[in-house]
C-alpha cells in the first residue's frame, strides 16, 4: 500500500514538474532516444545503452561554468569512478555552431574521458528542456529519467561542504534505492539553442 | 589525438590575455556613497556601480534560468554593519529555447544602508571595502570580479549630513528598488488570484493614477519551485500578467509565500518596482 502511495505520489509530482513542455522529458517517464555524433565523428545511440546506467552532461567549452568544472575534474572525476559500476558518462554540446572539430578540441584540452556529443541543431537539448551548462540527467537501467537538474549544490564554487547530487543518485541507485532527490535547478550558462 | 603545436598553444595564450582585455572592458565597478563623509551613529547609503559594456548584461538577486547573480561581499571596519543588498528593479531577458534571465543592461547601482558606530574619531579617515563578483554575458559569457574600496572623512557629529556629488545617482537608483506593493508610497494596487495545487496564477496591476507601460514580472522562487510560462496583458491603464509555479520532482513545499517583483514604467517614464508576495496555499479551514 505504502509504495502504491508513493508511486502515485511521484506520478503526480512528474506531472506537475516539467509540465511547461509536453511530449518532453519527465522525471519517472523514460528518457527521450537520440543519436547523435560523437567528437571523432561516430554515431552514439541512447539506445547502445540499454540496461546500463546513463548521466547525461549538457557541456559548452565556450561557458566558464563547464570550464570551472572540467579544470576541476569534477565530472571527469565522477565518470572515471563509476565508469567501473557500469555507469555511462556522455558530454552534449548543443550550442548553435558547435561542430564535431569544437567539440575534439574540448576533448583534447580537458583531458575529458568521455565523449561529447554533437547536438548543434539543440533539438536534443529540447527534448530534454536542457536550460545551462552544466545541466546534469541521470537515466537508469530501465530507461527512465531518474535525476534532473545540477550537478551540486554549489553554483559560485567556493562551498567547502556542497553536495553533488549526481554521485548522491548514483550512489542511491546502485544501492537499489530510489533517488532521494530527484530534481533540482541547474546553474550555469544558458544553452545556447539555435534559434 | 590532437597535435599540440607550439601555434596551438600560443593562439590559447593569445586568446586568453584578449579575453582578459576583453573582460575589463565589459564591466567596471567603483564604489560610491550619498554623503562626503562620514557621521557617527548617522546611517548613509553606499552603492556598487557598475558600467557594463552595450549588449551584455550582468545578473539580478535571481538569475533566471540561468546565469549567476552578481554578489557583493562587504569588508567594513569594526563598528560599521551594512544592511542586505537593494536590488533594483531587473528587467527581463528572453533568449532562444524560452530561456527567460532577469538582469541589468548599460548600467545598475545595487545599493546597501551602512551604519557607522556611535563613537569615531574627527578627522580620522574610515575604509570601506568590498568584493563585488558577477558573470556577464551576451553570446558567451565572462566571469569576473573586483576589489572596491572608498575612503571618507568622519566629520562633525551635529553638523548637517553633507551630500557627495554622487547623491543623486544614489537617490536615481534608490527610486528603482522596488517597494512593498501593500505600502503608501506604492504607485500600483496588485491583486493576486491562485493557488498549489494546481499553480495556475493571475496578478493583476492597476495604477493608482494615470497609467503604466512596459509592466514585467520578475519572480523570486525558492529552491522548490520553478516559475514559468510567464505572459503580460497590458491594458489601458495597467496589466494582468498570468504565470504557472509547480514543485520541482520530489520536493516539498516550505514557504507559505513566494515573492514576486512587478516592474513598470511610470507616467513620469520612470522604471519602478513593487514586491508582492503570492499566497500558495488558500487559506486552511478552521
Amino acid at each position: 500500500m505504502q509504495s502504491f502511495a508513493l508511486f502515485a505520489s511521484l506520478i503526480i509530482a512528474a506531472a506537475s514538474t516539467m509540465s511547461f513542455a509536453a511530449d518532453k522529458a519527465a522525471i519517472g517517464q523514460p528518457a527521450p532516444g537520440f543519436s547523435l555524433q560523437d567528437q571523432t565523428g561516430k554515431t552514439v545511440n541512447l539506445s547502445d545503452f540499454k540496461g546500463q546506467m546513463v548521466v547525461l552532461e549538457w557541456f559548452n567549452p565556450g561557458c566558464p561554468v563547464t570550464v570551472r568544472h572540467a579544470k576541476s575534474g569534477t565530472m571527469k572525476d565522477l565518470a572515471g569512478k563509476y565508469k567501473g559500476q557500469g555507469v555511462v558518462w556522455l558530454g552534449i554540446n548543443s550550442t548553435a555552431g558547435a561542430d564535431n572539430a569544437t567539440n575534439q578540441k574540448a576533448v583534447a584540452k580537458f583531458s575529458l574521458n568521455y565523449p561529447v556529443l554533437n547536438d548543434s541543431t539543440s533539438k536534443v537539448a529540447k527534448a530534454y528542456s536542457a536550460k545551462t551548462t552544466p545541466h546534469m540527467y541521470i537515466i537508469d537501467k530501465s530507461g527512465s529519467l531518474v535525476y534532473a537538474g545540477a550537478i551540486d549544490s554549489d553554483s559560485s564554487g567556493g562551498k567547502a561542504d556542497a553536495t553533488n547530487y549526481v554521485a548522491k543518485a548514483l550512489d542511491e541507485l546502485l544501492a537499489g534505492k530510489a533517488v532521494s532527490t530527484p530534481e533540482t535547478k541547474a546553474y550555469g550558462c544558458a544553452v545556447k539553442y539555435a534559434d | 589525438m590532437v597535435r599540440i603545436t607550439t601555434g596551438f598553444i600560443l593562439a590559447l595564450c593569445l586568446s586568453a590575455a584578449a579575453l582578459a582585455q576583453e573582460d575589463r572592458d565589459l564591466v567596471q565597478a567603483r564604489m560610491i556613497a550619498d554623503i562626503a563623509a562620514i557621521q557617527p551613529a548617522q546611517p548613509f547609503t553606499v552603492g556598487i556601480h557598475f558600467t557594463i559594456k552595450p549588449d551584455w548584461h550582468v545578473y539580478w538577486k535571481h538569475s533566471g534560468d540561468s546565469g549567476m547573480p552578481t554578489s557583493v561581499k562587504f569588508n567594513l571596519p569594526k563598528g560599521f554593519t551594512a544592511s542586505e543588498l537593494h536590488w533594483p528593479v531587473p528587467r527581463a531577458f528572453s533568449q532562444p529555447g524560452g530561456l527567460r534571465d532577469y538582469g541589468y543592461e548599460n548600467a545598475v547601482v545595487l545599493l546597501a544602508s551602512i551604519t557607522p558606530p556611535a563613537t569615531l574619531k574627527l578627522g580620522a579617515n574610515v575604509t570601506l571595502e568590498a568584493h563585488a563578483e558577477w558573470l556577464v554575458c551576451h553570446k558567451v559569457c565572462l566571469p569576473g570580479d573586483q576589489k572596491l574600496t572608498l575612503t571618507l572623512p568622519v566629520g562633525q557629529p551635529d553638523a548637517a549630513p553633507q551630500q557627495s556629488e554622487f547623491a543623486e545617482l544614489v537617490n536615481e537608483w534608490l527610486a528603482r528598488v522596488p517597494v512593498d506593493a501593500k505600502s503608501p508610497s506604492s504607485p500600483v494596487k496588485v491583486e493576486v488570484h491562485g493557488q498549489l495545487p494546481p499553480g495556475e496564477f493571475k496578478v493583476i496591476v492597476q495604477p493608482k493614477r494615470d497609467f503604466l507601460r512596459d509592466v514585467a514580472l520578475c519572480p523570486l522562487p525558492p529552491d522548490s519551485l520553478t516559475v514559468g510560462q510567464i505572459e503580460v496583458h497590458p491594458d489601458p491603464a495597467g496589466a494582468t500578467i498570468t504565470f504557472k509555479a509547480s514543485l520541482l520532482a520530489g520536493a516539498k513545499l516550505k514557504e507559505p509565500t513566494i515573492p514576486i517583483v512587478i516592474g513598470f514604467t511610470d507616467p513620469a517614464d520612470q522604471r519602478r518596482g513593487v514586491v508582492v508576495n503570492v499566497p500558495l496555499r488558500s487559506e486552511p479551514k478552521p
